[in-house]
């Protein structure tokens, strides 16, 4: 199922393809009810965009561009360590982050 | 269909930039450090965390464009390529996709032809994920938000001998250039392969992608094993299938690897977070001038105009600091010493780098400076010390870094010339090796080495073997 089966203006079922896709991708997964549910809102955030890049293709160039874009200077600031990060964390295994195994598995 | 089977490659290798601290973040870029340790909310994807690009990051990825005859673009702008993974927390990677800061350029191979580059673009390296743990994955983000330039060829090459040359042509220039220490052991350079085989008559096969690729060697074993699954399953009537393979080293064979995502499913878009990359001349000048003479030049230059034969210049440049070293001695010595410094530096002081008992482990941490070297050769030159002795000489200097002409004087290691004093060395030789002494009154001209050698033992090394020959052969009534 790749991306190219989701036109860039999908139908109803066109959608519905679109949330399995993502869902897929973001390792996600859905039931018929959630997907029924999405659908409807994918195709409405679709539209928005749609209605945004129709007044894009008018719109002035962007003026705001900066002449000196500001960068930092290669200096270590002190990080938060592994066991502040880590108490984000919903699992872990000594210091490192434990995740369910998504290696092997369709994106 | 009759034409030979033809192989089309290109490579994508990412170089991590040899900074101290991240790309947009002000954790250490430091391998080997406990996991996770140099993480912060950045580099960790917190929300409200925004970017700052670091500006040495900017200057390496310039002076690496630079050195690779790549045209710098003076504003460059960065993308939001979006996966979700667990190597990467924000749920995308910061990259240059629409306007990256670098293009064309290449590198020249020795068979003539030009491996020309697409693009070079930056972007920060991904956390380390450790999969070997049964159902779970362990996650370190240490090396998420690191520097990377990745480097796209366009698909000039046609067998693995040349992806071969290129990386390591690669590598050294970028080592050279102080952009990257390209140590593939610490995954400062990792390298994919694009692979595909054809009718020489015929369109581009169906590409496949490699991955996994963390050694020059598996590069080409994989390419090579790669050429040969497709052309036989072409060759069998099967299509190639578009898919990212994974190199298994230990079965020496590509196998295929998770379903990737499409180009399109990565939903690119600007990132709205940081300013556009903007690089001046003034920038383009430093860079440009610290960019030392590059491998290949400095080689042509030892072959050309010193003499040197290929495999001598190819020892000196294998590393910069070889190179330096050598170049920094030759300027202290005679121009025509260069072949006897060479043989001094590529014989003696390499492998006093190896040594446990020598203070230092490159050549840049030994007691002996180029001068020092450029000395000792000149002594050896104007015969003032045999080889052997400078040997003894260069020992004592790697051990207490006192310069050779005093350590010559100090150990009385001048070499001796002076007939007399070699004569009474020669008598004792004569004394106590009879049977030599017969053999070369004999008309063994061989023979006459062993008291050679004995008289070298006696003088500890000082005395002039052609000297010694001449006494001999007086001594003994023969022919020299």
């Amino acid at each position: 199922m790749g991306s190219s089966d989701a036109p860039s203006d999908p139908g109803e079922g066109a959608a519905h393809t679109l949330v399995r896709r993502t869902a897929a991708l973001a390792r996600l997964d859905l039931d018929e009810a959630e997907i029924e549910r999405l659908a409807p809102e994918f195709r409405r955030i679709l539209d928005a965009f749609g209605a945004l890049a129709g007044v894009a293709a008018d719109a002035p160039p962007a003026t705001d561009e900066p002449h000196n874009a500001r960068t930092r200077p290669d200096t270590p600031r002190p990080s938060l360590g592994a066991e502040r990060v880590l108490r984000c964390a919903p699992e872990r295994e000594g210091a490192y982050y434990s995740v369910p195994k998504t290696v092997g598995g369709d994106a | 269909m009759t034409g030979a089977w033809r192989t089309v490659i290109g490579l994508e290798t990412h170089v991590q930039l040899g900074t101290h601290t991240k790309l947009f973040c002000g954790c250490a870029n430091e391998f080997g450090a406990p996991p996770n340790a140099n993480t912060c909310e950045l580099c960790t994807g917190q929300p409200g965390s925004l970017p700052l690009l670091n500006e040495r990051a900017l200057r390496l990825a310039v002076r690496a464009a630079l050195a690779l005859d790549a045209d710098v673009a003076a504003r460059s702008t960065f993308d939001r390529k979006n996966y979700f993974y667990c190597d990467l927390p924000k749920g995308f990677q910061t990259t240059q996709y629409v306007a990256p800061y670098a293009s064309g350029g290449g590198v020249a191979l020795d068979d003539g032809s030009f491996v020309r580059l697409t693009r070079i673009h930056m972007e920060e390296d991904a956390g380390k994920a450790i999969h070997d743990r049964g159902d779970t994955t362990l996650v370190d983000l240490n090396r998420a938000g690191v520097p990377l330039i990745e480097i796209v060829t366009e698909p000039d090459l046609s067998n693995a001998e040349q992806a071969f040359e290129y990386l390591t042509k690669l590598k050294e220039v970028l080592v050279y250039a102080g952009v990257s220490d390209c140590d593939m052991e610490k995954g400062s350079l990792r390298c994919d392969v694009n692979v595909s085989v054809h009718r020489e008559d015929e369109p581009l096969g169906t590409r496949v992608e490699i991955k996994n690729l963390n050694s020059f060697r598996n590069v080409r074993a994989a390419i090579e094993h790669e050429v040969e699954r497709q052309t036989r399953a072409l060759d069998d009537g099967t299509a190639i299938v578009q898919e990212t393979r994974l190199f298994d080293v230990d079965a020496n064979a590509t196998r295929t690897m998770r379903v990737k995502e499409d180009e399109d499913d990565y939903r690119y878009f600007p990132e709205p977070d940081l300013p556009p990359a903007l690089v001046t001349d003034e920038v383009l000048r430093v860079e440009r001038a610290a960019i030392p003479e590059l491998p290949t030049a400095r080689r042509a230059r030892y072959a050309n105009e010193l003499g040197l034969s290929e495999y001598d210049a190819g020892v000196l440049t294998a590393e910069r600091a070889t190179s330096d070293f050598f170049d920094a001695a030759l300027r202290a010595a005679d121009p025509g010493a260069a072949k006897l410094l060479a043989n001094w530096t590529t014989n003696e002081l390499l492998a006093a780098t190896a040594d446990p008992d020598v203070p230092g482990a490159a050549l840049d941490e030994l007691r002996v400076s180029p001068a020092d070297l450029a000395a000792l050769v000149a002594l050896v030159e104007r015969g003032e010390i045999h080889s052997a002795a400078a040997r003894t000489v260069l020992r004592e200097t790697l051990r207490s870094g006192r310069a050779p002409d005093d350590v010559v004087r100090e150990l009385g290691l001048a070499q001796a010339s002076d007939p007399a004093e070699i004569e009474a060395w020669c008598t004792a030789a004569i004394d106590a090796d009879p049977r030599a002494t017969e053999q070369v009154r004999a008309g063994n001209g061989k023979a006459i080495g062993a008291l050679i050698g004995a008289v070298m033992k006696r003088s500890q090394g000082r005395a002039n073997p052609e000297v010694v020959r001449s006494v001999l052969t007086r001594m003994l009534e023969v022919d020299a």
